[in-house]
């Protein structure tokens, strides 16, 4: 068996994993929660996840107090433990400011998991000069921000997770040595994703005699994947030193943003027009400085009271390609909109009633390199998608950026529900599932004439007086005429399918109840009807 | 070059013709110049039935009404019915024409979608307002099919707009009388069928059409189309609307 690892360790040169090195602090829920909570580094604390105490400060740890303790075991070896909740979020947000010390030592990190950070070390070394070098910066740079971490490096990410707890350097090719030797139970440490599923597999491995790391690894692997699984076969890598997985680089590229303060607030158009083109300008050079590009623009205002107003509008669509006059026309359109009330109205009910602006800022969102935008499936936007779009810009900017409408389908019953009509190039999710059943809708073909609103009319029956619809949908006399809204011209029924009830939004604040009928007419045509609260109305033409 | 020298042909000819083969595709793909009709070497003046360059295509059930697809640069009438409209618009538009709907703001979208046209290349402007003739030129530079309704337009202005759409190939297609329509298509009346008395629903129709204007294709013409055509029942399979009502 020693033969057989002494042959991977003498082949591992080409297939050695590369090496990383891993920055741990040690209890990092608890740090982070005494922090957040502003708990006095001295007394003994403890997160609790409502059930089971899932970190412990050394102070506690040295009373006795352990992972997976119920809170009143914990609370009786050690009666003044701070018992903090558990909270993910708040761990990760308190550890960005670790990551970025460690991101000033090495440029490209790995957060792995709060408390965790993964670099690649081999080059990193090399620029500081030695491994030994890049661990002491790393652990000096996290110590300005107050943590005490511990730095481990050995080939590949499992291995340098453990010698990052070990505190221990492990020389190139030694890896499976320095794994061999440790228990089966450390493997819980590596894992970032699959606690409960290692957690069981540690167990199995132990009651099965597998106790050690160097145990499971003289296991031959296509063995240990049939009797494992998937994890079985992620354990057995690790185990082997060939945990081989590149780290997931997070390349800080934060979103461009640029603002100003309007002071005074600006109430008028004419003003806005400066502020407007000299944001954009700065956003623009911010952007090709940066060599980036984006797919959406969010322009953000405040306004003097307290009031938020946001609108994304995406690049490719609306802008057509960032460029300066482009960027200008759309923040000073969207500008004329939220100051003007009669277009605020027009613009949607979710805007605020719009006041004097005292802060604008814009922020490109979907930042990417310059080259590496995402084409459509068919590649880039061709000459006649360009030309269309200039010149529905054209027409924006002769009309206003509301007068151009883009329509999508959405879920809905009726027909004017089924369509989500927004401004051209505005960033709007459609307000209903199109995938949903809808059961109810009205059947296809759609009528190619919808009125804008419904036309008063009298469904007349064949005894001469108005079509009434019972509550069983029995009419009260089949439809036989339909006088139009003069009031002097009628045109005779030939045919009607229906009555189709639509009953919706009944709990909510917008209720709405109807009857439909379609008709077919003596002169060909054919016509929805609708009847609400008891009057009849034409909705739309299938002209 | 050596690739492209043709034996028996001086070599200077060929990269000539390689060069603005070359030039021809850049302005096409950066929009400055659309591709000119009818004038190019490489397209075969064929037949009126030749959908390719000169005409945006339409779907085969309306072949009888329209022979020669909706040829670019002339100007339609389309009278009496909105589906017809739409239901020439809808091949062209999947094939990834972009249309332009102006000053009909009661045009029904849902139907434009089961027809098939494709709304993310359909540009709306409900309402042009005293700008209508500035907004129609604007999109008759950038747009493959124009419909115009309800605008504010002298007959100097639908001349302007038939020649500009003449100029930059572009289809105009107007709900209204308009001077010198190339074709001028009234529907006269429909027939429906699926719908009973108080039974079934509106499934298809058969729509009678007269055509006349100038020209081949407008030769006068009175017949029956079938609507919805083929391209709704595509778009009804794909809403999962295979004739029944939902639910």
């Amino acid at each position: 068996m020693s033969t057989t690892l002494a042959d991977a360790a003498a082949a591992a040169p080409e297939t050695r994993p590369r090496r990383t090195a891993a920055l741990w602090v040690p209890d990092w829920p608890v740090l982070a929660a005494m922090g957040a909570a502003q708990v006095p580094a001295h007394l003994p604390a403890a997160v609790h996840d409502g059930r089971r105490v899932v970190a412990a400060s050394a102070q506690a740890r040295r009373q006795g107090v352990r992972r997976g303790m119920r809170r009143r075991a914990a609370q009786q070896c050690c009666p003044e433990l701070v018992l903090l909740n558990a909270d993910p979020g708040r761990d990760a947000r308190e550890f960005e400011p670790v990551a970025l010390a460690a991101e000033t030592v090495v440029a490209g990190i790995e957060v792995a998991r709060p408390g965790l950070v993964l670099l690649p070390a081999a080059g990193a070394g090399r620029y500081h000069g030695s491994e030994l070098v890049l661990a002491e910066r790393l652990v000096d740079a996290v110590a300005e921000v107050g943590c005490q971490a511990q730095v481990g490096m050995a080939d590949g990410v499992g291995a340098a997770v453990l010698a990052a707890r070990a505190h221990a350097m492990v020389p190139p090719g030694e890896t499976a040595r320095f794994l061999a030797g440790r228990s089966v139970a450390e493997l819980q440490h590596v894992t970032t994703d699959g606690a409960a599923e290692v957690a069981d597999l540690v167990d199995l491995l132990v009651r099965l005699g597998v106790r050690t790391l160097g145990d499971l690894a003289r296991l031959p692997r296509g063995d240990v994947l049939a009797r494992f699984g998937v994890w079985g076969e992620w354990a057995h890598r690790v185990a082997s030193g060939q945990d081989d997985r590149p780290t997931a680089l997070r390349r800080p590229e934060p979103d461009v943003a640029v603002a100003t303060e309007l002071d005074p607030p600006v109430e008028r158009l004419e003003q806005t027009a400066f502020v407007a083109r000299r944001l954009a300008e700065e956003l623009h050079a911010t952007m090709v400085a940066a060599g980036v590009g984006c797919g959406r623009v969010r322009i953000t205002a405040a306004t003097t009271e307290g009031a938020e107003l946001v609108r994304t509008w995406r690049t490719d669509t609306a802008l057509g390609g960032l460029s300066v006059a482009r960027l200008t026309d759309r923040v000073r359109w969207q500008l004329d909109g939220w100051l003007t009330a009669q277009q605020a109205r027009r613009g949607g009910a979710d805007d605020p009633r719009p006041g004097p602006l005292v802060r604008l800022g814009l922020l490109a969102e979907e930042v990417v390199a310059v080259g590496a935008e995402q084409g459509r499936l068919w590649g880039q936007a061709a000459g006649a998608d360009l030309r269309a779009q200039r010149a529905v810009h054209r027409v924006q900017g002769l009309l206003g950026p509301e007068a151009v409408l883009a329509a999508r389908v959405q879920g809905g019953r009726e027909v004017r529900d089924q369509v989500h009509l927004v401004p051209w190039g505005e960033e709007r999710p459609p307000e209903r599932r199109v995938d949903a059943p809808w059961p109810g809708r009205l059947p296809p073909p759609a009528p190619a004439t919808v009125l804008p609103a419904p036309v008063a009319v009298q469904l007349c029956g064949t005894d001469g007086r108005r079509v009434e619809v019972d509550a069983r949908l029995g009419m009260s006399a089949d439809p036989a005429v339909v006088w139009w809204p003069d009031g002097t011209s009628q045109t005779a029924v030939t045919g009607w399918a229906g009555p189709w009830p639509v009953v919706q939004r009944w709990w909510g604040d917008t209720p709405h109840r109807a009857v439909y009928l379609q008709a077919t007419l003596e002169d060909g045509r054919a016509v929805l009807l609708a009847l609400t609260d008891g009057a009849w109305a034409l909705e739309a033409l299938y002209d | 070059m050596s690739a492209v020298a043709v034996p028996g042909r001086p070599v200077a000819l060929d990269r000539a013709a390689v060069a603005r083969a070359v030039l021809a595709r850049a302005e096409e793909r950066t929009g400055t110049a659309r591709r000119p009709w009818g004038d190019r070497g490489d397209v075969v003046r064929g037949p009126v039935r030749d959908h390719g360059v000169r005409s945006l295509p339409v779907d085969p059930t309306l072949d009888a009404l329209l022979p020669s697809g909706l040829e670019r640069g002339t100007t339609l009438t389309v009278a009496g019915s909105t589906s017809l409209l739409l239901a020439m618009l809808a091949r062209a538009s999947a094939d990834g024409a972009w249309v332009a709907v102006v000053g009909l703001p009661a045009v029904g979208l849902l139907a434009a979608h089961q027809l098939g046209l494709s709304l993310e290349r359909l540009v709306l402007v409900p309402d042009a307002g005293p700008d209508g003739p500035r907004v129609l030129a604007a999109m008759v530079d950038g747009v493959d099919a124009v419909v115009v309704g309800d605008v504010a337009l002298t007959d100097v202005d639908r001349r302007k707009l038939s020649a500009r759409a003449r100029e930059r190939s572009a289809v105009l297609l107007s709900t209204g009388p308009w001077p010198g329509a190339s074709v001028v298509l009234t529907a006269q009346g429909s027939r429906w069928s699926g719908v009973g008395r108080g039974e079934g629903r509106l499934r298809t129709r058969v729509l009678t059409v007269a055509r006349e204007g100038r020209g081949a294709a407008g030769r006068g013409w009175h017949g029956q189309v079938p609507l919805p055509g083929v391209g709704a029942a595509r778009g009804a399979r794909l809403l999962g609307l295979d004739g029944r009502r939902a639910g």
